[in-house]
């Protein structure tokens, strides 16, 4: 997390909150025999893995890191041959995508004051 | 009888094709925009308050402003059991616009390599956006009048993000159909009637059909969600049905000659 509305500290709310998800896995885990749990997130957050797997910003994982838990999640569950990865013919950066959703506001905006407005 | 369309921005063209009937047709509305469609899923539209609807979208002083020429104040009365309001909520855009949908796609239709998202994930999240749709329309029903809502037109297949292929047509269709389903479902749940896009401005794959979008506004501002005055004129033939027989699905036909499509 980046922020946080909860008055706590990023650092500790961003902990809490994905304590608080760990914890939920691992109670489905254990009171359902139909429940698995894979660690992605261990495998990637916990201190072994000294934080290899992150962006340079410390915050999101790298590509390295989902290949690294695809892998690992693909060879336990023996999917087969590994899926053909669709990529999107362009990805927008944010920036882009901020610019188009200010232009579909000022659309509905110029729409609403051509059909209402003084 | 008291009639008062208000919403979002799919009602302009709604509004244009009203105003061609001229000042004796019946019933008489009372239509203006209230908030940006964009904004409905951001924060609560509109409050009910001392039988009164106020604006509190970030537009608002605007949406008052055009509440205040058309009726003297900038609020609105709600008035009372006999008089019928109609809401344009559930823009279709902010469901399947600007970039949610890069990475991620439905589970139902995702292609390898992009993130799945369950069927019950995509309906809590549209249940999420529509939650002040929702508390809205509870609190405005709750005041007796008789309530309907209106639907925004079909998705536009010339959306910037699918001609940018930033996601995939199936894609929007998917999250538009779940998302009028979600809405038509809560509506179903609390008597409200909804007027649904005329189905002869769709085309097979569920997009609103070329001839029926609106291209360009009069500053050169480009369009990518709205429907034209055709598509307008469509829509009023089937609120008026609506008022007239009290029957969501009525059809009786065009208004008179000046609201054909063009």
């Amino acid at each position: 997390m980046t922020a946080t509305a909860s008055g706590e500290h990023v650092l500790t709310a961003s902990l809490y909150s994905k304590s608080a998800l760990r914890a939920v896995c691992g109670e489905l885990h254990q009171r359902y025999e139909e429940v698995d749990y894979f660690p992605s997130y261990d495998m990637v957050a916990s201190h072994p893995y000294r934080a290899m797997f992150f962006n340079p910003n410390l915050r999101s994982v790298s590509p390295q890191g989902v290949d690294y838990v695809m892998a690992a999640f693909l060879g336990a569950h023996d999917s087969g041959d590994k899926p053909e990865v669709v990529a999107r013919p362009e990805t927008p950066t944010n920036a882009e995508v901020h610019a188009l959703e200010e232009e579909e506001r000022a659309a509905c905006e110029e729409e609403a004051l051509e059909a209402f407005g003084a | 009888m008291t009639v008062v369309i208000m919403g979002n921005s799919h009602i302009g063209a709604v509004d244009r094709s009203y105003d061609r009937l001229g000042p004796d047709f019946e019933p008489r509305i009372r239509m203006f925009t209230a908030w940006n469609g964009l904004r409905e899923a951001d924060a609560p539209l509109s409050i009910v308050r001392n039988n009164r609807v106020e604006f509190l979208s970030k537009e608002h002083p605007k949406h008052a402003a055009t509440a205040e020429r058309i009726c003297g104040k900038p609020y609105i009365d709600v008035g009372g059991p006999g008089d019928t309001w109609g809401l344009a909520v559930g823009s279709h855009t902010t469901n399947y616009g600007g970039g949610k949908w890069i990475d991620v796609e439905p589970s139902a239709i995702c292609l390898p390599g992009l993130q799945p998202m369950s069927a019950a994930a995509l309906r809590a999240s549209i249940e999420y956006r529509q939650r002040y749709i929702r508390d809205f329309l509870s609190r405005l029903k709750s005041t007796g009048l008789r309530l309907f809502v209106i639907s925004s037109p079909y998705p536009r297949s010339d959306a910037p993000g699918l001609t940018k292929k930033w996601f995939r047509p199936e894609t929007a269709i998917h999250v538009d159909r779940e998302s009028r389903a979600v809405l038509r479902d809560w509506l179903s749940k609390q008597g409200i009637d909804l007027i649904e896009p005329p189905p002869e401005c769709r085309t097979s794959e569920g997009f609103l059909k070329p001839e029926f979008r609106l291209l360009t506004h009069p500053n050169g501002l480009p369009d990518y969600g709205h429907g034209n005055g055709a598509y307008g004129a469509l829509m009023l033939q089937r609120i008026i049905a609506y008022l007239k027989t009290g029957d969501q699905n009525a059809d009786i036909g065009p208004l008179d000659s000046g609201l054909e499509p063009s």
